[in-house]
């Protein structure tokens, strides 16, 4: 049996696998394990697992995961996307639609000072959800714009989606922080836009909500600085070349423990709360990692990626068409798994393709992360929409209802970063 | 049974704690390298050394809790389909391979703790033995280990009373 072939049927029994609720953190590891004893004999097997745990963990760019996770979790637990959320009601709420829209603008700004999606939508369908409510906008709506709010966080940087596939692929997480920002922006501003149609068409969808003078508008203002800084902080950091990504997590985590500390938000329950998620989620996020590398040396030895690559080069279609299909196959990767396994189990086998193809890994980055976070709010395991569904009682038919629009919108993002790459590659490009 | 969960719920909280003060640790560190580097041409010597080994302590120590905590992923969209026995007969096939691979992780990494002793391999600027985190990554399996031996026997309860 060719050594090809033994990488195909060691990505058929990870499916299995994975199907069989094993947990994707070990299903991954045991088939890398098993197939390395089949290509290499026990002796190389056993010397992968008992190496790569130190080798892959201890290497110094991976520290920023569990930072990056600290940062957002204080700030999500200190009220802060209240705030955020709050400012925007008062700048826009007054306008029709303009509750969910206040919630795709704080959702893009909140998503600018965490990076994880489940914060974004514990925040807003607390705070968002009875206002929008309160003032009679239909569920659609209301459950859509908050799935979608809490998918930017993703894309905006700081991104752990992002950390974790500069690492995959040894990219710059840098360069990928910068190329999340205007696409970030442009996909706000498409999802603010879907809500002035829905709105447009269906008025009572969502009703204009209180007026603010233009004073309460200004003085709003006041509650967004805590966020301000920690994103010039951070990125601006980045970008100015003071510190690495790597360092930002840190310079990120301790500058919101004195942010939340000097505005008296911080406890020492929240602090304790926000540690013990920074553990869990580590935990969680590492096993993965850990698996991806065993497994991506079992995909390594097999050279499937390298004949998968032969074969998409050889094809007679534009690199285009090539990445087309990947979204689809993405898009369909995203129903069933969360962005951190669909990354880490697809990326390994087809980058080499891409590579030879010319694709740029920093676009191709913000492309798939895009996609994959449109999974995030699909059936049959869109995981912020059940959340969202669990949290508010709206039926999770409601909430996958409600995202259709924003998912079209989405869409519309990913043709055009397609015909215009410079939208993700300008600000990578001037560092 | 209840003894069992009761020992790996409490070394995985203890795990985790360590692992948080590695965090604290490792945070402390490198926010000193950045300000001391930047306003006071004064890196801290061996920082990325000492956050690596952080790292190990972080991660590998955070296993188990998340664990307890049911955090690691998997995906049920097919398995929830069928009854209940058959569910909890697929759990305890599932979590019987996990945890044999987690067992041979335990057994691979002690004797690559005993190797790396024997040979005497330190780090490179502060000259910090590297054989006690080939331990701590052994330690933070077994306790996963355990927390799994409570979860397999819960579901294999669930599998015959079902």
């Amino acid at each position: 049996m060719s050594t090809e072939i033994i990488g195909l049927i060691g990505i058929i029994v990870v499916v299995i696998l994975i199907f069989a609720r094993m947990w994707i953190g070990l299903a991954i590891p045991l088939v890398g394990f098993v197939g390395i004893v089949i290509i290499l004999g026990p002796k190389q097997a056993f010397s992968a697992l008992a190496t790569i745990p130190f080798v892959k963990v201890a290497f110094y760019p991976m520290s920023a995961i569990p930072l990056f996770i600290l940062m957002g979790t204080l700030i999500a637990n200190t009220g802060i996307g209240a705030d955020l959320y709050n400012t925007a009601n008062k700048l826009v709420g007054q306008f029709r639609g303009g509750l969910a829209i206040a919630t795709l603008m704080s959702g893009a700004v909140f998503a600018a000072v965490t990076g994880v999606a489940m914060a974004a939508i514990a925040v807003f369908g607390k705070v968002a959800l009875p206002q929008m409510k309160k003032f009679g906008y239909d569920d659609r709506l209301t459950s859509g714009s908050i799935a979608s709010a809490s998918t930017l966080a993703f894309l905006i940087p700081p991104s752990l989606a992002f950390i974790v596939y500069g690492i995959i692929t040894e990219t710059s997480i840098a360069k990928l922080f910068m190329a999340g920002i205007l696409p970030g922006v442009l996909v706000t501003i498409a999802y603010v836009i879907t809500t002035r149609i829905i709105t447009a068409r269906r008025p009572e969808a969502g009703p204009a909500g209180p007026k603010t003078s233009l004073k309460e508008k200004a003085s709003s203002l006041k509650h967004v600085w805590h966020v301000v800084i920690l994103f010039l902080l951070v990125i601006g950091g980045i970008y100015g070349g003071i510190f690495t990504p790597t360092e930002a997590g840190a310079i990120g985590s301790f500058g919101a423990i004195i942010i939340t500390v000097a505005s008296r938000r911080l406890t020492s329950k929240i602090l304790f709360d926000s540690l013990k998620e920074t553990m869990r989620a580590t935990g969680m996020i590492f096993l993965l990692i850990f698996g991806a590398y065993i497994f991506i040396r079992f995909l390594s030895l097999s050279r499937l990626p390298f004949m998968l690559s032969e074969f998409l080069v050889g094809l007679p279609w534009p690199p285009m068409a090539v990445i087309a299909v990947l979204v689809l196959f993405y898009i369909i990767i995203g129903m069933f798994l969360e962005i951190f396994s669909a990354v880490i189990l697809t990326v390994p086998i087809i980058l080499p393709a891409l590579l030879a193809m010319g694709i740029d890994p920093i676009w191709f980055g913000v492309i798939i992360v895009l996609v994959i976070n449109m999974g995030l709010v699909t059936p049959p395991v869109g995981i912020a929409a059940y959340m969202l569904a669990g949290m508010t009682g709206v039926p999770s038919f409601t909430v996958f209802r409600g995202v259709v629009p924003f998912l079209i919108a989405a869409i519309i993002c990913i043709i055009i970063l397609a015909i215009f790459p410079q939208i993700a590659l300008f600000l990578p490009g001037t560092m | 049974m209840k003894k069992l969960l009761k020992i790996a719920n409490s070394a995985s909280w203890g795990a985790a704690l360590i692992s948080t003060g590695a965090l604290a640790v490792m945070l402390v560190t490198v926010v000193a390298n950045v300000v001391g580097r930047r306003f006071f041409h004064h890196p801290i010597a061996g920082t990325t050394e000492l956050t690596e080994m952080a790292m190990i302590c972080i991660v590998f120590l955070a296993l188990a809790w998340c664990a307890v905590e049911r955090a690691h992923i998997s995906v049920g969209v097919v398995v929830e389909r069928f009854s209940p026995r058959v569910q909890a007969i697929v759990d305890s096939i599932t979590y019987l391979a996990g945890l044999g691979l987690c067992i041979i992780i335990v057994w691979q990494t002690i004797l690559k703790a005993i190797d790396v002793q024997e040979r005497g391999l330190v780090t490179f600027v502060h000259k910090v033995p590297y054989f006690p985190f080939y331990w701590v990554i052994a330690a933070g399996f077994a306790i996963l280990c355990l927390v799994m031996v409570g979860h397999l026997i819960e579901h294999l309860v669930k599998a015959v009373k079902e």
